[in-house]
């Protein structure tokens, strides 16, 4: 039976390992000595890219190779392992009519196939990487090989070619802008320096249009209005003041490609192909699939050289090639397939070889006007043509970014408000701009500073920048230039006043307040044209966040959530360190404000991208919460503490607004029942908004022991309650203090205040006008009800 | 699916194909009672095939073929199977035989009378039993003793023609359409039975055993023991009836543990000579094909090209010559496999794809430490 092989290296006399140049190879050698998987056939030597190769070709007898699989792996392959210990070890089947199957590397024609064995780059492999396992994956490779089922209908068709070491990005207004006769697709290289031998692995293209180019010098030509990011961009430039992508023009070198774009009918999927490596191959696949690409392709070179053309040899063609995949001749299109080849001539030289171009008196080239003036000879010239395969890829867009980040795409489309982009706004911002989540109306008056850079999502050149401009920057740059759309406004968010802040909010959805600001959320729930609004921080240890979420129907507002959440602090055990400054704050300026709290970015990060999904996940459910997340920095370890919410009223008192919520209209009733049927009463806690003329009432005291509660009245004692009072200042940052007095009364009374009742409310409101605040008296009655009283003093 | 499994019995046969609806054909029985003791290497066969047997729910083999009466391939078989003849041979526990197939030497076979409690004579027994009571039975080759024996025992040869199956015949039973399978003889030929002294080794069953997977068809050559000038006559014979096909093979079996005597007379120093048909034969291999041979190691040492008993290194080097020239795949020993302390039935599985070797379950070297306690240390 003979087997038609490839030779492959130089061979060496006879198996002694000593022949061999390296410790790895000789290894090999022996345990493939040793085997029953691998018989030893011939070494072998491989000069290759100024290094010397050891060759070690073996037969490899894979008994879990079916002995008569359809792929056409057979049992007994003739492999030749291939080493150098700087390079990931390759494996060339030799025999010439080994299948074309997937997972093979790119190899020159007239080569035997490489396998392609791993995944990883060798720097990462060889950490893990024994020639015992080497050999176990060469065996494996074969048998899962061997093993792929020929295709079934409900697969997907398979494409034509698998992918090549290059790529081309391609925008993606492309299919939309490629038959714009004005517009001219640069592919602009992005130069790789670590490989000196291929200076690029991705092409970028980016649509010019042509009568601009033609205005330049072809040496200067296109580039320099091109925004593009590469890694060998290295530095960035201001445009107004803002990041923004540098452009050198002496460095981002064009290559001259002409665009050649050929779209043929829908084939039906075979087998994958071998990257072809002229043209003529490339045309003979195609056609094997009973399509032509030639003489669409001769369309689209009279169309690019329409007017005359120039010749330029170091110009090259980029061929794009549109093969939309189907499972067989009656489905549908499955799969639609984009493949680009670099063809190896220039324009004017392919037009001459297909017999579309011809030179006249001007020595510019056009378009002849019949095809048939081509002669034979030339008919087959093209054939020649050298290709290079180029993947293609698209840029960046909305779906592929939501799927690949495993969002909800049925509720990503809204119009939100950001309002505060510092360090937590700022890095919620751009999680949610990589995750394509929501569109963006950014409100922040503050600008950055340098010590703001620490925890901001900003870098050194945006210094001076507004935060928001600078915010929405940095978003925007996560797509292709024009994709990705943000509006920022430099104002304060609860500015209502200002048109512009008025029209992003009261047209959004949804609105985040990141502010840290204590106004903001406040302000914003006055108003019942907001939208559902959600307000997050951290702590000013950067221990714990905080995020409080009105319900879908704003039945609750932010404020009244605040005044549950201190009461969640003063309650629980987690309350006593919640609000602590572990770490003090630094002074960075002269300013009396000019104080920044120690905090790391770390901390930042770690709450961001947990409030982020958070607020994703609870603006998909329509209740309300309250969140509080406490990191052990030491250990890493995060623990959720929920908040219960209470549905909460306001009730006007003359000119004051009391917010009362229904947990503790709840306590009132559970006080007053225990001491039945003596009246009793304590301390109320809370704060006042002056601004709002609100008052919050966030929890209250049951009767120190040293009051004295009988059946006509309660006097309340003051035994513990300084320590009590310390305590619930200490935990809520002072927010929380002495509001008024309470009290029940007995059975079958009415909460409404007797005249004993009145003479309290005129003693409390006039000790507390020394401070200016008002004083507040709340009655529990024997049906449950309360009455409210406010006085000032 | 069909199986083909060979078990590793030492210096003896057993084997079985397992179809894919289930139907269990045996080759030869070797069970050594030192395994009863879990002494080894060789496998407790009884254990093993009653094990087997249970998982399936079966109480039976529908087929036991005794390729010949060698001891080592019916080493403790009469205290396994249940036989029909004698009620000793029956009762709780012992395997049923539903058609027991032999060559007809083993119904003519003489024994000398302190032969007469040899197990090869209770098979002759069960056998002739079988056949006067015309069930359950299946006699390889018709030669002219067979005849006589018939009329001495007042029957006529047609009313027991159903029973026998001649060279050159498929044994019915058995189809590809129907089962997946078809059982072609090569061998014994009358006259290997008709000769004056009944040559066991030269009158053993050998079958074209053919299977089929969808549209594919896979030959499995099944040789007991034999020799070279056997194998010569079958090749010779199939050539002459352009049945060339029937000697073709994707697994041999190869004959005798390996004994030089099934490629020649001649052993050689290092490497057997093949007779010219027999190496005819050898190249009959297809691409991927498999031999397995029914053996104790191979060592290729000087003690062992000088010893005598088979299995002899020299002619496994042949085998794997001609093996690696049709690009087949390997020579398999039996008690090799997957190594010499511990060997494992060998399992061919064939199916539409064609034959895999059924892997062995490769451990990790950490599960293997940490599965059994770790070396003492000082």
């Amino acid at each position: 039976m003979e087997i038609d092989l490839f030779s492959f290296g130089d061979p060496l006399p006879d198996l002694n390992p000593g022949h061999l140049n390296y410790a790895i190879s000789r290894k090999v050698l022996s345990l493939c000595a040793a085997s029953k998987d691998f018989e030893v056939v011939q070494l072998g030597r491989l000069l290759r890219n100024d290094k010397t190769w050891d060759l070690i070709i073996v037969d490899c007898v894979n008994d879990q190779v079916a002995s008569r699989n359809a792929v056409g792996i057979k049992v007994r392959e003739r492999l030749a392992l291939i080493f150098e210990p700087e390079v990931l070890p390759e494996v060339r089947a030799l025999r010439k009519d080994f299948p074309l199957v997937p997972h093979l590397n790119h190899v020159p024609a007239n080569e035997p196939f490489s396998l392609c064995l791993y995944f990883e780059p060798w720097s990462t492999l060889k950490r893990t990487w024994t020639p015992q396992k080497h050999l176990q994956r060469i065996l494996w490779w074969l048998t899962e090989t061997s093993k792929e089922k020929l295709h079934r209908d409900d697969q997907p068709p398979e494409p034509l070619y698998f992918d090549s070491p290059f790529q081309i990005v391609l925008p993606l207004d492309f299919e939309e802008k490629m038959d714009n006769p004005d517009l001219v697709l640069m592919p602009i290289p992005i130069p790789i320096t670590e490989q000196p031998c291929i200076d690029f692995k991705v092409i970028r293209g980016v649509f010019q249009n042509k009568t601009h180019i033609k205005t330049r010098g072809p040496e200067k030509k296109n580039v320099l209005s091109v925004p593009i990011i590469g890694p060998g961009f290295g530095r960035y430039d201001f445009r107004g003041g803002l990041f923004a992508p540098i452009v050198q023009p002496e460095k981002t070198q064009a290559l001259h490609y002409e665009l050649l774009a050929v779209k043929i009918s829908p084939i039906v999927h075979g087998v994958i192909e071998q990257h072809p490596n002229t043209l003529g191959q490339l045309h003979d696949q195609i056609e094997r699939r009973g399509e032509s690409i030639l003489v669409k392709l001769k369309d689209a070179i009279k169309e690019r050289a329409r007017g005359g053309i120039s010749r330029n040899a170091l110009n090259r063609c980029l061929l794009m090639l549109w093969v939309p995949m189907k499972g067989s001749n009656e489905s549908k299109t499955e799969r639609r397939n984009r493949y680009a080849f670099e063809l190896k001539t220039d324009l004017t030289n392919l037009g001459e070889v297909t017999g579309t171009l011809q030179r006249n008196h001007d020595e510019k080239f056009y378009p002849i006007a019949l095809l048939d003036a081509a002669n034979e000879d030339q008919a087959e010239r093209w054939r020649q043509v050298e290709v290079f395969p180029i993947t293609v890829s698209t840029e960046l867009d909305k779906d592929f970014a939501r799927v690949a980040s495993g969002i909800n795409i049925h509720t990503s489309d809204f119009k939100g408000v950001l309002a505060g982009v510092g360090a937590l706004g700022s890095t919620l911002a751009e999680l949610w701009a990589k995750e394509h989540w929501g569109e963006w109306s950014l409100i922040d008056p503050d600008f950055i500073k340098p010590h703001n850079i620490i925890r901001h999502i900003a870098k050194d050149v945006h210094v001076g920048c507004f935060k928001a401009d600078v915010v929405k920057c940095m978003m925007e740059a996560n797509y292709a230039p024009d994709y990705y759309h943000t509006i920022a406004l430099s104002k304060h968010a609860n500015d209502l006043d200002a048109d512009e802040v008025k029209n992003a909010i009261l047209t959004a959805d949804f609105f985040v307040d990141a502010t840290t600001t204590i106004e903001v959320p406040r302000d914003l729930s006055q108003r019942d044209d907001v939208p559902r609004s959600v307000s997050v921080f951290l702590t000013p240890s950067g221990r714990c966040s905080v995020l409080l979420i009105e319900p879908a129907d704003r039945s609750l507002r932010l404020d009244a959530l605040e005044a549950q959440y201190y009461r969640g602090i003063i309650a629980s055990e987690w309350g006593a360190e919640h609000l602590n400054t572990n770490e003090g704050s630094l002074r960075v300026g002269s300013g009396c404000r000019d104080v920044s709290v120690i905090m790391s970015s770390e901390a930042i990060e770690l709450h961001a991208a947990l409030l982020a999904r958070q607020i994703r996940l609870l603006r998909d459910r329509p209740e309300s919460h309250i969140r509080v997340w406490s990191a052990d920095f030491e250990t890493g370890a995060l623990t959720t503490h929920e908040v219960p919410v209470d549905p909460s009223g306001r009730f006007s008192c003359g000119d004051w607004q009391v917010i009362l919520d229904r947990g503790i209209q709840k306590k009132l009733y559970e006080l007053r029942k225990i001491r039945l049927p003596n009246e009793t009463g304590g301390v109320i806690l809370g704060y006042i908004d002056h601004k709002l003329s609100h008052i919050y009432i966030v929890d209250v005291l049951q009767a120190p022991p040293d009051s004295d509660g009988g059946q006509t009245g309660f006097t309340r004692g003051v035994e513990g309650l300084k320590a009590v009072l310390d305590e619930v200042a200490r935990r809520t940052a002072s927010i929380v203090g002495y509001l008024g007095e309470w009290h029940s009364h007995p059975a079958f009374t009415s909460p409404y205040p007797s005249p004993l009742d009145r003479a309290l409310i005129e003693q409390l409101s006039h000790t507390l006008s020394l401070e200016g605040q008002p004083a507040l008296m709340v009655i529990i009655g024997s049906s449950g009800d309360v009455s409210l009283s406010v006085k000032e003093g | 699916m069909h199986q083909i499994i060979v078990y590793p019995v030492g210096n003896g046969d057993t084997s079985q194909i397992i179809l894919e609806n289930g139907k269990r054909i045996l080759f030869d029985f070797r069970h050594l009672k030192k395994t009863e003791n879990g002494e080894g290497p060789e496998i407790n066969l009884k254990d093993r095939l009653k094990d087997e047997l249970k998982k399936a729910d079966k109480k039976s083999f529908d087929v036991v073929a005794f390729s010949h009466s060698d001891a080592d391939h019916i080493e403790n078989s009469t205290e396994f199977f249940e036989l029909w003849h004698a009620d000793k041979y029956q009762g709780e526990g012992r395997i049923k035989i539903d058609e027991l197939w032999v060559p007809a030497a083993m119904i003519l076979e003489t024994a000398s009378n302190e032969e007469q409690s040899a197990e090869f004579v209770i098979w002759r027994q069960e056998a002739r039993h079988r056949l006067k009571k015309g069930k359950g039975i299946r006699i390889f080759s018709k030669p002219e003793k067979l005849k006589d024996w018939l009329e001495e025992n007042d029957l006529t040869l047609d009313s027991r023609r159903s029973f026998i199956t001649d060279a050159g015949k498929v044994a019915p039973g058995f189809t590809l359409v129907g089962d997946g399978v078809e059982f072609f003889c090569h061998s014994p030929f009358i006259k290997h039975v008709d000769e004056e002294d009944i040559l066991r080794n030269e009158a053993a069953l050998i079958f074209n055993i053919r299977f089929q997977a969808d549209s594919n068809t896979y030959d499995y050559l099944y040789v007991g023991d034999s020799q070279w000038d056997v194998l010569e006559d079958i090749v010779k014979i199939s050539k002459d009836h352009k049945r060339e096909d029937r000697v073709e093979w994707d697994i041999y079996n190869i004959p005798h543990h390996c004994s030089y005597k099934a490629l020649s007379d001649e052993k050689g120093d290092t490497e057997t000579t093949p007779k010219p048909l027999v190496k005819e034969l050898l190249l009959y291999g297809k691409e991927g094909a498999y031999e397995v041979c029914s053996s104790d190691p191979i060592d290729n040492s000087k003690e062992a090209r000088g010893q005598k008993q088979p299995p002899h290194i020299q002619a496994k080097k042949c085998y794997e010559r001609y093996l690696k020239e049709v690009e087949g795949a390997k020579f398999l020993v039996t008690m090799e496999e997957p190594n010499k302390e511990k060997p494992e039935p060998i399992v061919f599985n064939i199916d539409a794809d064609g034959i895999v070797l059924k892997g062995p379950k490769r451990e990790s070297a950490i599960t293997i430490i940490t599965s059994s306690p770790a070396p003492r240390a000082g």
